[in-house]
């Protein structure tokens, strides 16, 4: 790991804004503040140009107040004083407020839960503050080489560095400093998005120009083999799908199924449904904010400053069990699993899980595609949805980048978009034996998740309309 | 709580003028800076209970600097004198990475000065918590006395977004965003099958541009007898038939369908290649601008920053342009572009008015304004008698559409049956209607008129890479659309 390097909001600044916020208190039992940083730089990549580019200081305190049963949730980007002050005076007076309603549902804040410590490769110094310029120099070859081609480079260099700190009256006292790089990289003929494209990404705590030449040369030759993409006819598929198409599903399945909102509504395909098989034996996911593999950006606590404990969502195809907050545990009767969301965001809705794993199995991907009589290489989705019976867990979504007819195991050419739509459980129930893929790859969403999957195999993957 | 206060001028004034002063010496060849102060009040109810209430403030400083051709953003919230001046310098040296490959040549824009503030009636941040809570617990009394249904669900949004521009040629600009709105959603079991109804509109509700006022217009506990059956009901109902269909879609539904079919594609920034990174092209190529054929005669789409209501109407977007009306679509010939200052440029037009930033982190993109379809003639019930064998879609569920914005799949809460001109009181559960967007607004065979024309709002659309949400409202009134492909999941 590199040397630590000056930073805005450093273990002292951030002390400083919570102790001034906490100095407020005045009319709360209880009272928590919470502080997120980000100092990152942004670049975004279009044409084989920068054509966006932008750094971001951004510190942001919630306050959430107790008093008498009743809870309040603040939350600024105004860190003078007056600005804190405000914060912790509108939590107080709600919690007052709520105080009355709290009958059956008291609030309260969690004492720590026991403590699970970040990885030691979740700060990389040079990836916290990697500067314009030297992404540019990085970059420098592949744009080269695209432009020379004929090809549009187009993606985004997203990296650096994230703080969180939690402080309560229970006894949380947190702090974790992570640095992180959100990258991808898209190969298009031109007019780009119209005719042949491929695309890699990854979302990690290090990157190097290592990484970005692999990718980039990855993707200028599959977006050479993708030319002239046809036509294929609707229906079943058997499917290979890369780790970033795996992500797009894992994604919707944390938002409708794993939350605490979706369970305690019974619009989770896993209410009422624990101990019960919900899909396929070759499934098994977890939840795990460490990053067990290696692989992605690392997240200790939640947003209450508890510790994120290892979920088993899905095991051997059982639902065993969904993601907690201290208030969605209490509601349960059981204990918090550390999966709060931020309140700062506006659609935050109980607990999330937001670092699941797709635990691998011992396949290549060549030998997932060697299995394949007829069927598609699929290297990720777009646009999908799974809002549409979220108790089977239905999804659409549509073919994006670089998708390949595969005959007799051997890759013949690329496919026009189409449209998927299917119970994905029930998918995950059609991967055959030895159809879980052995790498794993992290993905990222908007909101920074992070999800770990491998390639899969799925039988009879349904396919609904083109264009 | 009391009302807000404002962003004092003098300091917003003070942080401006440090900004440009550094960026200046920093490099740059032209600034401008936006003060922004955000405030939102969230409220989620359950069963009849304010379940969560949260409040949220935003203050910082958003600079955008010109260096040679090359645009560079930074924004903070560390507003002492070093923080702004460290976060200037920050803009011209993303400018610096940008002008080094730009290829377009930009011009500074001319001098303005603008003040804007929504008109309200009822400024919804001196309402008491009283009466936000009001209208929810009323209307969920009544859906969860109905048998069957499982719970009830409502959320309430409150936003103001004030803003201050200043550039380095002078250029000055004031203006206050008041939002409010909210709705409700009725849950409904029936063995393993879960069903919702909402209204207005799913998700957020409708949240428009206007006061607390609103709310005596979606009168909720009015609506809630008719969400809550439904709900029940659909549990109960079979699927829709697969098949090709009239489809007549209700508003709200409406809404998001030009939203996602008209509001995007016509982002000149896509067409340009610039939302590859995240959220693709767009099938509407500057080639095809007078020449395509985008829908039927009836069709007239429109971008509108200043029509009431519109939760995307202002003053002046996030560069200092006033607020314009631009026509995107024409007696069905696609004849306009969404765009800021430099693209449209690039295309010898002017801008329309919607360069727009989440807030004063991001840098301002190209987003949609109100993108509304113009009314035509008649009633929903007009529109009905012209149907043989068709449904009427209501309320949104799920969306989908393609990278080029082609393709699209979007789900329902409910379809109702409509043969021989009338409505049969048969619905179906878990409805979707699938199509390419010029041969389903080629397919548009009627618009209701004036009377059932509404505003419909939309405050999560995300755009951009890092994402970026933003309000929008589409103004619609139902309209009939021919040979559509029909479906339940």
């Amino acid at each position: 790991m590199s040397a630590p390097r000056p930073t805005v909001f450093d273990r002292a600044a951030t002390d400083d804004i919570i102790a001034r916020t906490m100095a407020r208190r005045a009319a709360s039992d209880d009272l928590e503040v919470a502080f997120t940083g980000r100092e990152v730089a942004t670049m975004r990549l279009a044409e084989s140009r920068v054509v966006q580019a932008g750094r971001a200081t951004v510190g942001r305190v919630t306050v959430r107040a107790v008093r008498a049963g009743g809870l309040g949730i603040s939350t600024t980007t105004d860190l003078s004083d007056d600005g804190l002050a405000a914060c912790v005076r509108e939590a107080e007076a709600q919690a007052a407020t709520a105080s009355p309603h709290a009958e059956g549902d008291a609030a309260s804040l969690s004492a720590p839960g026991p403590s699970r410590e970040a990885p030691s490769w979740a700060l990389d110094a040079d990836t916290a503050w990697l500067d314009g310029e030297t992404k540019a120099r990085w970059l420098a070859t592949a744009l080269e080489a695209h432009e020379k081609d004929g090809l549009a480079l187009a993606g985004r260099f997203h990296t650096g560095l994230g703080t969180r700190a939690v402080r309560s009256t229970a006894g949380v006292d947190a702090f974790h400093q992570g640095s992180y790089a959100d990258l991808a990289l898209s190969a298009l003929e031109r007019p780009a998005g119209h005719r042949a494209s491929a695309y890699r990404a990854t979302y990690t705590a290090r990157v190097d120009a290592g990484v970005i030449a692999t990718m980039a040369e990855e993707v200028r030759a599959t977006c050479h083999r993708a030319h002239d993409p046809r036509p294929v006819p609707l229906g079943a598929w058997d499917v290979v799908l890369m780790p970033a198409a795996v992500a797009d599903l894992l994604l919707w399945l944390a938002e409708i199924g794993f939350g605490s909102r979706a369970v305690e509504d019974g619009t989770s395909f896993l209410a009422e449904r624990f101990g019960q098989r919900v899909t396929g034996e070759r499934v098994t996911l977890v939840d795990d904010g460490l990053m067990p593999y290696g692989v992605g950006v690392p997240s200790p606590f939640d947003a209450e400053g508890q510790p994120r404990q290892r979920v088993s969502l899905i095991e051997g195809g059982v639902g065993r069990s969904g993601v907690h907050d201290s208030r969605s545990a209490r509601r349960a009767g059981c204990a918090g699993t550390g999966h709060a969301s931020d309140p700062a965001q506006l659609a935050a809705d109980g607990a999330r899980a937001n670092h699941v794993h797709f635990l691998p199995g011992s396949a290549g991907v060549d030998e997932l595609v060697g299995q394949l009589d007829r069927g598609l290489l699929i290297s990720r989705f777009h646009y999908v949805n799974g809002m549409l019976e979220p108790r089977r867990a239905v999804m659409t979504g549509l073919l994006r980048d670089a998708a390949f007819l595969v005959e007799g195991g051997r890759q013949r050419h690329a496919v026009e978009t189409m449209r998927f739509t299917d119970s994905i459980l029930e998918a995950f129930a059609r991967i055959p034996a030895g159809g879980v893929g052995r790498d794993l790859e992290p993905h990222t969403t908007f909101d920074g998740e992070c999800f770990v999957c491998p390639p899969l195999l799925i039988r009879g993957l349904q396919f609904t309309s083109g264009r | 709580m009391s009302g807000l206060e404002p962003i004092p001028e003098a300091l917003a004034d003070e942080l401006a003028q440090g900004a440009i002063r550094a960026a200046i010496s920093a490099g740059a060849r032209f600034v401008e800076v936006r003060v922004v102060k955000r405030d939102r009040e969230a409220l989620d109810f359950r069963d009849g209970i304010l379940d969560r209430r949260r409040v949220d403030r935003d203050l910082g400083v958003g600079i955008r600097a010109l260096v040679g051709d090359g645009w560079g953003h930074a924004g903070t919230n560390v507003l002492s004198r070093d923080g702004v001046a460290r976060a200037a310098e920050g803009a011209v040296l993303a400018a610096k990475a940008t002008a080094a490959t730009a290829r377009q040549p930009v011009v500074t824009p001319p001098n303005f000065d603008i003040t804007y503030e929504t008109p309200l009636v009822r400024d919804p941040f001196t309402v008491g918590l009283d009466e936000k809570v009001a209208p929810f617990a009323a209307a969920h009394d009544v859906m969860m006395a109905v048998n069957g249904v499982s719970g009830a669900r409502g959320t309430a949004v409150f936003l103001s977004k004030e803003v201050w521009l200043f550039t380095s040629g002078g250029g000055r600009g004031h203006q206050r965003q008041v939002l409010s709105g909210g709705g409700v959603t009725a849950l409904a079991k029936h063995g393993d099958d879960v069903q919702i109804r909402s209204a207005p509109k799913g998700f957020e509700g409708n949240v428009l541009q206007a006061g607390f006022e609103v709310f005596d217009d979606l009168d909720l506990p009015g609506e809630a007898q008719r969400v809550a059956d439904e709900a029940v009901a659909l549990t109960r109902a079979e699927p829709l038939p697969a098949g090709e269909k009239t489809v007549i879609l209700a508003g709200s539904q409406l809404s998001l369908q030009i939203h996602e079919s008209v509001g995007h594609p016509t982002e000149l920034d896509r067409a340009f290649g610039e939302e590859i990174s995240l959220a693709g092209a767009s099938f509407l190529l500057p080639e095809k601008l007078d020449r395509l054929q985008f829908g039927s005669e009836r069709v007239n789409l429109t971008a509108d920053a200043t029509t009431p209501l519109g939760p995307g109407t202002f003053g002046f977007d996030d560069e200092g342009t006033p607020a314009t009306v631009t026509p995107l679509v024409e007696r069905g010939r696609f004849v306009g572009y969404l765009s800021g200052r430099d693209a449209a440029a690039r295309l010898g037009k002017p801008s329309a008015s919607a360069l727009r930033a989440e807030s004063w982190e991001h840098l301002p993109i190209v987003r949609m304004v109100n993108v509304n379809l113009e009314p035509g003639e008649g009633s929903l019930a007009d529109l009905v008698a012209g149907v043989d064998d068709g449904v009427l879609l209501d309320v949104n569920k799920s969306w989908s559409i393609d990278d080029l914005r082609l393709n699209f799949q979007f789900g329902c809460e409910i379809a109702y049956a409509i043969e021989g001109g009338r409505l049969t009181g048969e619905i179906y559960k878990n409805p979707v209607y699938t199509g390419v967007t010029p041969k389903f607004w080629g397919g548009c065979s009627g618009i209701a008129g004036p009377e059932a024309w509404q505003m419909w709002g939309w405050s999560y659309c995300g755009k951009g890479d890092p994402v970026q949400l933003m309000f929008v409202g589409h103004g619609c009134a139902p309209a009939r659309f021919e040979r559509v492909n029909v479906r339940s999941t």
